[in-house]
């Protein structure tokens, strides 16, 4: 990711010299990336993939769609921004800049500056909006920072699984409103000791169990945040049943929370929080959240 | 509305940022007349702030970012406001893209190299080098190249499946600080060469074992020796160009000047159990790179968690799997032929490829397995050289100094041409067949980029015969240095090879 971000910022300073205005657009960023060879393929070159594709509109190149992915989780992490007047420009903001500025694999340090430091710092602010995205894009009813409150469930028992992250912290509105947060609890809770059934969770959230489209949606929903947070080793992965682990053999808990026939499908994996997650969640737990919106 | 969402974002911030100590009151009042009312709209909003007869603080940390709270129209307003009150430079500033460049003085460098003004015996010729070139007189000390290449390699930075695909020094030694300046941390160094072939103006050396750098800061008068100036990133990349190509031209074809063999005996030592003892990212990393020195697409695919089971895949211009046992794992056992042979099968069940060749590469080379990879070859035939480090360095050195070698026609022929024990007269006969191309090259007048640099030298001055028979005298030479790197007796007197221990 940081290397696309170098990329990104590159073109950005390019563009300031050439015409004097600092931006860059994501659909430059994406062939720039794809001749470099950061989109390949097995057995096809970067410029026959840029060929393969030439006729296509934009929304089908794979190498496009791709970056503009990756941007928007830029701007979530408050590396790049909208620029403001003009559709389908941004620019890289300054943490972006000092992201940018580490090199080698990751997680690399500039002197004190630790990167995986600043990655964890973006990566805890992650909210169900971003000011950085289109206006139109915001939902400010939502009022919560998903990764503190995916951490904040996982630390309950410990781990947890994608479907069971579907109906509690992906189901919470206002994380500052103590009753939305036992009303999530208790969901988990009654869950572990078997007094409803993922069946029954989903039907609360209002997600159709039944309905396979529905289910994969949502429970594609974590996937991206869940990789980024074991990327920084605030989560790790670990395949059922964590027999030689404290937590024990996890199969008869997962059994019975997944009994009657549905779309949803019984883990095969849970995520587990780390010592640094626990210290992380700890640590912004503590934090009065205040948002943008509420300054009026 | 929108001055008092800035105002209020900035108190915030300042106060986040300044937590767990405050912010003065009266720096507070010069910047914003109105904080009272804001502090206390943030108090009804459930923030706690504690004001002290000078100072105004959090009494529990908040979250408020500037970059995630705060949208863009705003951000730059409440950027400046924020400045001002925390009276600090901010840490996340376009400043972190500034790097500092070195640049020598030249005209003092001349002025000391002319005996009337400056005596050169006072010069440390351990720690500076020289060059003539045109008339013009060049230092060669660290210029600390932006992307510096002795840490990475650029064009590779994206590889698909690689975790350590940028990186150069494969103990991962070298670094550079905030500031841009290139450190090596010599301890752990296995010597393994990679820096200092990759290094664009000769400024990294081999001393003692390790790889040593030619500092200004080494010499006397360091300041009288370089300018130094803060550059943004992008400007000291141009600068590093303009100084490298400068240079390279009269540093090409690199030179090591120090004896090969004891490079090799270096290294060799290096690797065993009882020093560094590389283990499987080290030495795969090392041996990847070596491959690329060699002018092949090497992809280290091996690490932890990869599907693809061939530990280096070579893509461009063939294709090859190989199975490489670091010296930690212990030497190349009758096993990693069998993962040699999975790895041949993995790339080509990857790139759909016609042709996929395989190799071990090891330190060490345990009993019996030349026997099986001559089984493997008569019942299957499937060729599987077994490679040593000592001779894959070799083979990239020579690379790199004065035997360039072409990637299709000369490495390929380690996959193609061997199978079993790679020794020494096995690499004669590698040589072999390099010199008979020059030879046909030269005859035919057809040259290629890969004759030996001395002879294109030659050739502007000298006739085609003269060239020939330089051309003869490096292959005596190879051939001699070949004999004196690798004395071990290898086969035994039965035909039969002995093991490396």
């Amino acid at each position: 990711m940081r290397e696309k971000l170098k990329v990104a910022l590159e073109l950005q300073i390019k563009k300031e010299k050439e015409e004097g205005e600092a931006y860059f657009i994501e659909n430059e960023v994406a062939e720039e990336l794809a001749r470099r060879g950061a989109f390949t393929r097995p057995a096809t070159s970067s410029e026959e993939l840029i060929e393969e594709y030439a006729e296509e509109v934009t929304p089908n190149k794979p190498h496009i769609s791709s970056f503009r992915m990756q941007n928007r989780l830029f701007r979530f992490l408050g590396w790049t921004t909208r620029r403001v007047g003009y559709k389908n420009q941004y620019t890289v903001t300054d943490l972006g800049k000092q992201i940018a500025a580490f090199s080698g694999p990751f997680p690399s340090t500039i002197e004190q500056l630790s990167e995986r430091d600043l990655v964890v710092k973006s990566l805890v602010s992650f909210g169900v909006f971003s000011v950085n995205d289109n206006i139109n894009q915001w939902d400010t009813r939502f009022k919560q920072r998903i990764v503190v409150n995916l951490l904040r469930v996982t630390a309950f028992y410990g781990y947890i699984s994608n479907n069971e992250l579907v109906v509690t912290a992906f189901a919470l509105k206002d994380e500052r409103d103590p009753e939305q947060v036992k009303e999530i609890m208790h969901r988990l809770q009654r869950l572990h000791e078997g007094e409803i059934s993922m069946i029954d969770a989903f039907k609360e959230v209002n997600v159709d169990p039944y309905d396979s489209s529905a289910v994969n949606n949502a429970y594609d929903g974590p996937k991206v945040l869940l990789s980024l947070c074991r990327q920084v080793n605030l989560l790790h992965e670990k395949t059922i049943p964590l027999e030689s682990s404290p937590y024990g053999d996890l199969r008869p808990i997962y059994e019975k929370m997944h009994k009657g026939k549905s779309a949803i499908k019984k883990p095969r994996v849970v995520n587990v929080i780390t010592d640094l997650g626990r210290s992380v969640l700890e640590q912004e737990l503590k934090k009065t959240v205040i948002w943008f919106d509420e300054l009026k | 509305m929108l001055e008092e969402i800035i105002e209020r974002s900035a108190i915030l911030l300042a106060l986040a940022k300044s937590y767990p100590k405050g912010i003065s009151k009266s720096k507070l009042h010069s910047v914003f007349p109105s904080w009272r009312d804001h502090l206390n709209f943030l108090q009804r909003k459930g923030i706690n702030v504690e004001i002290t007869i000078t100072e105004v603080r959090l009494k529990k940390p908040i979250y408020y970012d500037l970059y995630q709270s705060v949208p863009p129209e705003i951000r730059n307003y409440v950027e400046e406001f924020l400045w001002h009150l925390i009276e600090k430079e901010p840490i996340l500033c376009k400043s972190s893209m500034m790097q500092k460049v070195i640049k020598p003085k030249e005209d003092l460098i001349n002025r000391l190299l002319s005996k009337s003004e400056s005596p050169l015996e006072k010069i440390d010729t351990n720690y500076i080098k020289w060059v003539v070139f045109t008339g013009e007189i060049f230092p060669i000390a660290c210029i600390h190249c932006a992307n510096a290449p002795c840490i990475f390699y650029n064009t590779q930075v994206f590889g698909q499946t690689d975790a350590f695909s940028s990186r150069v020094c494969p103990a991962d030694l070298i670094k550079e600080s905030y500031e841009g300046i290139v450190k090596i941390d010599k301890k752990d160094c296995g010597g393994c060469m990679l820096c200092i072939i990759r290094c664009p103006i000769d400024a990294i050396f081999f001393k003692e074992g390790v790889a040593e750098k030619r500092e200004y800061s080494n010499l006397t008068n360091y300041q009288e020796y370089v300018d130094e100036l803060m550059l943004p990133f992008v400007e000291k990349e141009k600068e590093t160009i303009k100084a490298v190509n400068k240079l390279v031209k009269i540093s090409t074809p690199f030179n090591i000047r120090v004896d090969i063999k004891e490079i090799l005996d270096n290294f060799d030592l290096k690797m065993s159990a009882t020093i560094l003892n590389w283990d499987q990212d080290r030495y795969y990393v090392w041996t990847r790179n070596c491959f690329r020195e060699l002018g092949v697409e090497a992809l280290y695919t091996g690490a932890a968690g990869k599907l693809r089971r061939a530990d280096i895949t070579i893509r461009k211009p063939f294709f090859a799997g190989i199975e490489v046992k670091s010296p930690a794992e212990g030497e190349i056992s009758v096993g990693a032929l069998r993962q040699a042979a999975d790895a041949r099968r993995e790339v080509w069940k990857t790139y759909g490829a016609e042709e996929v060749y395989c190799a071990v590469v090891g330190q060490e080379i345990g009993r019996g397995v030349h026997a099986r990879a001559s089984e493997w070859y008569s019942l299957y035939n499937v060729k599987i050289p077994l490679l040593r480090g000592r001779y894959l360095l070799y083979l990239m050195l020579k690379n790199r100094t004065i035997l360039p070698q072409d990637p299709l026609r000369d490495v390929k022929r380690l996959f193609t041409d061997f199978f079993g024990w790679f020794g020494k007269e096995e690499l004669t006969q590698y040589f072999k067949l390099y010199f008979k191309i020059r030879e046909g090259e030269l005859v035919s007048g057809k040259i290629s980029l890969t004759m030996p640099f001395t002879i294109i030298k030659a050739l502007k001055t000298k006739n085609k015969d003269e060239a020939l028979s330089i051309l003869k005298q490096i292959e005596k030479e190879t051939y001699k240095e070949i004999e004196r790197c690798f004395p071990d007796p290898e086969r035994t007197a039965r035909g039969g090879y002995a093991t490396t221990k």
